[in-house]
This record gives structure tokens, C-alpha cells and sequence, in this order.
């Protein structure tokens, strides 16, 4: 049988789109075993190198309070949360470089300066609580005893106040604090249900040691706030 | 099968305007140093279409994110982008970037050398911003993904200049999307998408999807580029036309040429090759083109492109899986063809 012209451009033309589509199945899996090893390339240096201050490497990472599900607004509120313990977190290094640059200056028993380093506390909503963490260090060569830390209370400038009561430290008192040694304090202020907004200053000190003082502040926000 | 889409022009504008904002605000406490700031804002303001930058913020948003939340980062791979091209355009001795003299023929190698550097470094300074701005958890993770792209970004670059150092003529198609990934992918496409990601959900995102997703887009964006080195318009293109070709550089059309190219071509193209770019003469590179169009190179690699872009759209739908419908969504969707099927 003869082949007409348009038989043999049916042919030729199919034969291209045959070459095509091999051409095209090869770029195909030849981008996905590329894609697969930078995939375990990634998890390696991530391994390797550590994470950059993640709570855990990102492949596989269950956050600490994951509720599950894949949906818009489940996400969208695991998101939140995330953010808020990310603001927690920034106002928590925010203090612990606040009390180094305290301490390192070396004045460890000096008073603090007016306008010098502010500790802040998270903001907190009335019925709430804020805490943060303090360290301190005796930078001094004579031990510390009987340690005992607590505030007067703090006032707003509208002469608001949290009571003395509301601010609590954990641990209650060191008993002794050696020579070159640390202790973690938590702080925590408790906001009563009634509690005007605004921002709150106040003091923590330390029962013993006249000289130390730490500036303390809290914005108490809007019961309706976020 | 990726079909042809109108450029997503006003949302690249939105996104392109406040990039450009913020760099314009970053280089005017410098503006009236001519050595440094100077050739450092050159290559940044000659209206780039800002793709990378637009494509962190819009998976930000998608994500759920405040725009403003991947600023930083957006803004940082726009510095790094613009750093890499001032040194690939000393290394590639370029004459032409976006339509105008490459910043090496404008200040000079010292100076021009010095502004890339220049905006590396502002690009990391840039990063620190966003511990403020996301906190130190996120902050970072962006900066565990702008270290595996650097290192990724030089070591393709590296591979791609000792390629034509030493002649390689022995190169597969897999060798070329090795090198593209690191040299192009992953700065251009991943990166973006995966800080965007992580930023617009707070780290709670999975990332390696994007990897997909970033690869097939990319891979398919740089082949075209590529091919618009030989075929496109060259008002449009922004640089020199066969570009490529006079400095040897190991495409997906040239490894093709070297495989099909009988005894007697394949022969002449590897002593071309051995040639260095300045010897080789304009009707040399015009006779490798002719050979590429002769051995079918351009449309090889023209059908290998779609196989690599032809699942981009589904490994987007994996990448994005359970993020609601959104205008930056949408966006991405429009950019996928764009960056795939542009002409310039």
C-alpha cells in the first residue's frame, strides 16, 4: 500500500509528539530524584548544623501545643498561639539582657540608675498573671545569705496599684548565693479582675542587700485586648 | 499542561513598590556617596521585577501572615539577588543587565566588585531585623534557610565556572539540574517560598513540599532563560543575545548539542569550547546556534522544560494543601505559568 503525503505527516507528526513526550517524561524524573536528594541534603545540614533556635528541626516538628487538623482557621489559631509565645519570648531575652548588662557592669550591689535598664513583664489583661525570669549573679568575693526578694508593689501613673501581695518570687529566699555563683528567679505578678489599665512601675528588692534594686513594669491591657 | 496566563502585573507592582520602598529608604542615608551607595542602589533601582521578594510575601500572606511580618527577608533576597548578579556579571564579563552597561563597565571591576559585597552584607544585616519583628525562634530558622541557600548559591556558581575552566564535555542532563538547582532554584524559587511559609504560619508549616514546588518552578524559569538567551527579542531580554554561547556555559541546549552533534560537529564544538571567550569569533558562536537549531538542541530542551514545569501546579497544591482561597494565593497560581512561559 502507498503512503499518501498526509499519512506520512500523520506519521511524522505523531512520531514528534511521541519524541516529546519522552523528551518531557525524562525532565520529569529527572527533577524528582533531584528534588529528593535536597530534600535529605536540607535534613542533614539542619542535623548537622542545628536549627537556628527552632524548638525542634522543621521536618516532622510537632509544636508543643499542636491541636491538629489542616484547616484554615485551625491553622490560623495554632499561628496565634505561636506569635504570642513568640512576644513572650522576645520580652523574656528582652530582661535576661537587661540583667546582664546589669551585672556585668559590676554593679551587682549598686542601686539601679533612673532611666537605666527596665525589667518588663509580659503584658498581662486583669485577672491575669505576668511572669519573667531574673538572674542573679554575686559577682562579689564574699558569700550571700538569707537572700529574700519581694516588691512593694507597683503604681500607675493614675495611682492605680498592685499590691505588694500580687508579686510573688520563686524560689521565696536563697539561702546562700556563693562567690561567682547564679540563681533563676520567677517573677510573677498576679492582676486583679478590677484592675485599671495602664502601665504599672514598681520595684523588686532584696531583703538584706539595701542596695539592690530592680526597676519592674507591667502594661495591664484593656479586658477586651487580644 | 501549564498553559499561558496575562503577567500577574498589579500585584508584582504592589509587591515590587514596597520592596523598592523599603530599599530606597536603606540607601538614602548613603546617597550622596558616589563610590559605594551609588553603584549598591544601581542595579536595585533599575525596575527588576521584584519575582522572589513578591513570591516570599504573597506565601506569607497565603500562609496567613502579615505582609509586613517577611519584609525583611523579602527585602534581604533582593539584596542577595542583586549582589549575585554584579559578581556573575564580572565573572561572565557581561556587557548588559536589564538594558543598561553592567555595573563592572560603569564604576569599574574594584568598585563594582566592592558594591556586590555591599549588598551581601546589607542583605545579612537586613535578616537581624527580624528578630524584633517575628521573634528569636523564627528569626532563626530564616537564618538556618539564607545559610543552606548561600552555601548552595556559591557551590553552583563554582561548579558552573569550573565546568567551563576545565572544558567539561562529558555532562548529562541530570548534571545540568544539579547545577540549576543550586546556582538558580534555590534562591529564586525555594528560598522565597519556604521563609514565606514559615514566617506566614509561624513555623508551623511543612517546608518540604516547597522544595517541590520551588524546583520545577524554578528549573523551568531557568531553562527558558536559557532559551531567551538564543531566541528572545533582545530589547525585551535586557541582555546581550547569545550571551551564553560566547562564554561556553554548559546549558541543557549545549549538553544536548555535545551528545547529538556527529563526529565532525562534536569535534569542532569541544575546540570552540577549548577556546577562551574572547577568542571566540562572532561567526563561531552564530555557527554553534545554527548547530543547536540543525541537531533539534533548542527544542529538547524547550520539551524537557515542560516535563519539569508540568507538575509545578500540582506540587503546588501540596505545598499550599488546606490554606484557604486568598488573593495571594491566587497570585502565586498566575505567577506559576508567567515565570515559566515569559519572554523576558
Amino acid at each position: 500500500m502507498s503512503t499518501t503525503d498526509g499519512d506520512a505527516f500523520s506519521a511524522s507528526a505523531a512520531e514528534a509528539a511521541r519524541l516529546a513526550r519522552e523528551v518531557q517524561g525524562l525532565g520529569f524524573d529527572a527533577a524528582r530524584t533531584v528534588v529528593e536528594r535536597f530534600v535529605e541534603m536540607f535534613a542533614e545540614f539542619t542535623a548537622a548544623s542545628g536549627n537556628g533556635g527552632a524548638a525542634a528541626p522543621g521536618r516532622g516538628w510537632i509544636p508543643p501545643f499542636w491541636l491538629g487538623g489542616t484547616d484554615g482557621s485551625m491553622r490560623q489559631m495554632q499561628s496565634d498561639m505561636l506569635r504570642a509565645s513568640d512576644a513572650y519570648l522576645a520580652v523574656l531575652s528582652q530582661l535576661n539582657e537587661a540583667s546582664m548588662r546589669f551585672f556585668t557592669a559590676g554593679r551587682w550591689w549598686e542601686p539601679q540608675k533612673a532611666g537605666g535598664d527596665d525589667v518588663s513583664l509580659p503584658d498581662v489583661a486583669p485577672g491575669g498573671r505576668a511572669s519573667s525570669r531574673l538572674w542573679l549573679h554575686n559577682t562579689t568575693s564574699a558569700t550571700a545569705n538569707g537572700l529574700r526578694p519581694w516588691s512593694p508593689g507597683l503604681t500607675s501613673p493614675s495611682g492605680a496599684d498592685i499590691p505588694s501581695t500580687a508579686v510573688t518570687c520563686q524560689p521565696e529566699r536563697i539561702d546562700r548565693l556563693e562567690p561567682g555563683s547564679s540563681r533563676e528567679l520567677v517573677i510573677t505578678v498576679a492582676v486583679d479582675e478590677g484592675a485599671t489599665p495602664g502601665t504599672y512601675h514598681g520595684q523588686l528588692l532584696v531583703d538584706g542587700q539595701p542596695d539592690i534594686v530592680f526597676p519592674l513594669r507591667v502594661s495591664v491591657r484593656q479586658a477586651t485586648d487580644r | 499542561m501549564l498553559t499561558t496566563a496575562a503577567e500577574p502585573t498589579s500585584s508584582l507592582a504592589r509587591y515590587g513598590a514596597l520592596v523598592g520602598a523599603d530599599l530606597r529608604r536603606r540607601f538614602a542615608d548613603e546617597a550622596d556617596d558616589p563610590y559605594l551607595a551609588a553603584p549598591m542602589s544601581d542595579y536595585p533601582t533599575r525596575g527588576g521585577k521584584a519575582l522572589r521578594p513578591s513570591l516570599c510575601l504573597a506565601t506569607c500572606e497565603a500562609f496567613g501572615g502579615a505582609t509586613e511580618d517577611a519584609l525583611p527577608s523579602a527585602v534581604a533576597i533582593e539584596l542577595l539577588h542583586n549582589a549575585f548578579l554584579v559578581h556573575d556579571d564580572i565573572e561572565d564579563a557581561s556587557l548588559l543587565r536589564r538594558g543598561q552597561p553592567t555595573l563592572h563597565r560603569r564604576y569599574g571591576t574594584p568598585l563594582a566588585l566592592n558594591a556586590g559585597d555591599g549588598l551581601a552584607l546589607l542583605a545579612m544585616g537586613t535578616l537581624r531585623e527580624n528578630v524584633d519583628r517575628v521573634g528569636p525562634r523564627l528569626a532563626g530558622r530564616v537564618m538556618v534557610e539564607f545559610d543552606f541557600m548561600s552555601r548552595q548559591t556559591v557551590a553552583g556558581q563554582a561548579l558552573e565556572l569550573g565546568w567551563c575552566r576545565d572544558n567539561r564535555t562529558d555532562l548529562e542532563p541530570d548534571d545540568y539540574l544539579d547545577l540549576i538547582m543550586k546556582k538558580t532554584c534555590w534562591y529564586t524559587t525555594v528560598l522565597p517560598l519556604r521563609v514565606g511559609a514559615l514566617l506566614g504560619s509561624s513555623g508551623l508549616a511543612e517546608l518540604d513540599p516547597m522544595i517541590e514546588f520551588g524546583f520545577h518552578l524554578g528549573a523551568a524559569f531557568q531553562i527558558r532563560d536559557d532559551i531567551l538567551n538564543l531566541v528572545g527579542d533582545p530589547g525585551e531580554y535586557g541582555k546581550e543575545r547569545w550571551g551564553d554561547l560566547k562564554e561556553g556555559k554548559r546549558t541543557l541546549m549545549l549538553i544536548h548539542l555535545l551528545a547529538a552533534a556527529d563526529q565532525s560537529d562534536r569535534r569542532w564544538l569541544v575546540d570552540y569550547l577549548s577556546l577562551l571567550p574572547e577568542q571566540r569569533h562572532v561567526d563561531e558562536v552564530r555557527n554553534v546556534y545554527e548547530l543547536m537549531l540543525e541537531y533539534g538542541s533548542i527544542g529538547f530542551a524547550g520539551e524537557f522544560a515542560s516535563g519539569v514545569a508540568g507538575s509545578a501546579m500540582t506540587a503546588m497544591d501540596v505545598a499550599f494543601a488546606g490554606l484557604d482561597d486568598s488573593p495571594a494565593r491566587r497570585f502565586i497560581e498566575r505567577l506559576v505559568p508567567f515565570m515559566i512561559e515569559r519572554a523576558s
